[in-house]
């Protein structure tokens, strides 16, 4: 134990100095024991370096194309397929690397942000047509499918996943629409997409029943 | 099927405003006179934890509300390595919104403030103690005890006990204005400095009678005038200084919960007129401890916070846009107060077990808007006062410490070394 003369408290820090006032302690004998408290780890923390870097990047990338854009004259176009690879880029290492969320979760997300990407890519090249014709279905497809074949295998904990089967279904079934209003002109995959979320979508409903149920209150509480 | 669990009306506002750095995360932990055996502690956490059911809960997001869901995994404890009250993720998806830590003598339980408040955290500790001392004591527990589901301990006591008819009566808050704000240099982050102040209850009590006061009105009067005997020397006292006391109310209302059941009074010192003396604070503070402590002054704060809940507008909006409105409502509340005093009383331990542990200590987190928080937490003879502060400077803690000192109170501090690094 030690003393320190202007503050009157006695101190059990193995220190020598006061930590209020800053003084010399007086020892008053005994043994200090060892501090109570574990040195601390102070780590660099990855992600953080990580986050910094890629701000930097994005910023001098969307920087650079929007420049580019300027000097050609011709409005600002092809910067938005910058910033669309550097949003998708962000989800990816955000959402699906960084997070710890459910791995049907980041299926859901990367389908619709890639599928976004997709657009954007296509769009930004004129010809509005592949990537509504053929490669969102597929992506679609493929994440539906993804999620199903996952739900089996890990029939123990199914439950977990009913709730990214349905939205992925819900999701898979848009391409309807884009049908309906002309957008697409080669509607096989579309129709294949369509279909399989739909029967998904049945099956999970009749087979889950309860637990379908169950996980829409639950999600929906209000 | 695994249950799910709406969250408690004062949990609401948690996972909302948790972040890297303000993680909402308290302490309890305990000190006991040896070192501590990981194994035998892990088999006590093995033995204690089915029986409390929302220390098992993880947290999950619905489209309109979070809701808790049990997690199976198993909790591990770990020897500490982080600051006290360190972040718990809760975006993780098998997390416990817990952890259970050791350190040479002390075991710590750190708790997400969403699943319980201090005295469901202390019921757990103690638990926990007791099962580890027993195993320590060489008696055998059970490998598992079967998950016993105790509804009562998992209520919502504010939607049972609020009054619908009270909800537009001004509770004991009333109309809190803007207060006088702690500002300073602050420590690293991923540092909390923390100095325990352990003092004799017994002396303090005799002390706290002989001027006609309790013990919390006391400390807390000390803790406020140590505040204002600070800023004043800087020439700062430009706004009342605003001390947000909570309260435990399972003293006033028929309650077994574990979950969060408290509410909190907010004491207040205007000193921006003319200078208070430190007796004139403790009679500032007792005053309006027993005005604003009563059963109707809670009942009133309580229903206002359950009607707002409740509001069909309220429970309309998604999730996202509830969060953006939590936290402007937080941004504008954190402006009203100056810190916290936090006492989570006295605590038992049964006969057997009463020389194997030393003391029990409340460590409250703190933030850069929120830099300094004072615990409270008794057991026997022993009280230790635990200032958490993410302020470089000790100003305040020297004041408080040197006025109890002066007040004829023998005082041993001890800290967790964060102030060394800078001295």
């Amino acid at each position: 134990m030690k003393y320190c003369n202007k503050c009157g408290v006695h101190s059990e820090d193995a220190e020598n100095r006061c930590p209020l006032c800053e003084s010399f302690l007086l020892d008053e004998g005994g043994e200090s024991g060892p501090s109570r408290y574990p040195d601390l780890e102070l780590t660099l923390n990855w992600y953080t370096v990580l986050k910094r870097a890629y701000l930097f990047f994005a910023i001098l990338i969307i920087t650079a194309s929007i420049i580019v854009d300027l000097l050609r004259g011709m409005g600002i176009s092809w910067s938005f397929l910058s910033i669309g690879v550097v949003g998708y880029s962000w989800t990816v290492i955000y959402h699906a690397i960084r997070t710890n969320t459910h791995f049907a979760s980041k299926i859901l997300v990367q389908a619709i942000a890639g599928s976004l990407l997709i657009f954007i890519i296509d769009y930004m090249s004129g010809t509005v047509g592949w990537s509504v014709n053929y490669v969102i279905p597929q992506i679609l497809i493929f994440a539906n499918a993804a999620i199903f074949v996952l739900m089996l295998i890990n029939f123990m904990a199914w439950r977990e996943y009913v709730f990214y089967q349905l939205v992925m279904t819900f999701i898979g079934l848009l391409p309807i629409f884009l049908i309906l209003f002309n957008v697409v002109t080669r509607p096989v995959m579309s129709y294949v997409s369509v279909g399989i979320s739909a029967a998904i979508l049945v099956g999970t409903v009749i087979f889950g029943d309860k637990t379908v149920k169950s996980e829409l209150i639950r999600r929906f509480h209000i | 099927m695994t249950s799910w669990h709406r969250l408690d009306n004062a949990a609401n506002v948690f996972p909302l405003i948790a972040h890297q750095t303000f993680s909402n995360v308290f302490r309890v932990a305990t000190e006991l006179y040896e070192p501590i055996d990981a194994e035998l502690l892990q088999h006590a956490l093995d033995v204690t934890l089915p029986n409390f059911g929302n220390f098992n809960f993880r947290i999950r997001r619905g489209f309109f509300w979070y809701y808790f869901e049990p997690t199976n995994a198993r909790l591990l404890v770990r020897e500490e390595t982080l600051r006290p009250c360190a972040y718990i993720d809760t975006k993780n998806r098998h997390h416990h919104l817990m952890r259970v830590v050791y350190y040479r003598n002390r075991i710590a339980v750190e708790v997400f403030h969403a699943i319980t408040d201090g005295t469901g955290a202390l019921n757990f500790i103690k638990a926990l103690t007791e099962n580890y001392l027993r195993l320590k004591k060489g008696e055998t527990l059970p490998e598992a005890i079967p998950r016993l589901k105790i509804q009562s301990e998992l209520e919502d006591s504010y939607k049972k006990h609020y009054k619908k008819a009270l909800k537009n009566e001004k509770g004991a808050l009333g109309e809190v204005s803007r207060a006088l704000r702690l500002k300073g240099k602050l420590l690293p982050v991923n540092t909390m400095g923390v100095i325990h102040g352990t003092v004799s209850v017994d002396q303090l009590l005799a002390h706290s009678r002989s001027i006609g006061v309790t013990l919390t009105e006391f400390l807390v009067g000390t803790y406020v005038w140590a505040i204002y005997h600070t800023k004043q020397e800087e020439g700062l006292i430009k706004r009342p200084i605003n001390i947000a006391v909570p309260v435990n109310l399972r003293k006033f209302f028929e309650s077994n919960t574990n979950m969060n059941f408290f509410s909190h009074i907010n004491v207040t010192l205007d000193a921006t007129k003319e200078p208070v003396s430190h007796e004139d604070v403790i009679a500032i503070v007792k005053k309006q401890f027993r005005e604003k402590i009563s059963k109707e002054q809670m009942l009133k704060n309580i229903s206002k916070d359950v009607a707002l809940r409740n509001n069909p507008l309220t429970r309309a909006f998604p999730l996202v846009m509830k969060n953006i409105f939590v936290r402007l409502a937080y941004m504008k509340n954190v402006q009203a107060y100056t810190s916290t005093v936090s006492n989570i009383g006295k605590v038992e331990m049964p006969e057997l077990f009463k020389e194997d542990v030393k003391q029990f200590e409340l460590l409250v987190n703190v933030s850069a808007i929120d830099p300094i928080k004072c615990g409270l937490c008794a057991y026997e003879n022993r009280l230790v006062i635990t200032l958490t502060s993410q302020l470089e400077s000790t100003e305040i803690q020297k004041n408080f410490f040197r006025k109890l000192v002066e007040q004829g109170l023998t005082v041993t501090i001890d800290t967790n070394g964060a102030y060394y690094e800078i001295l």
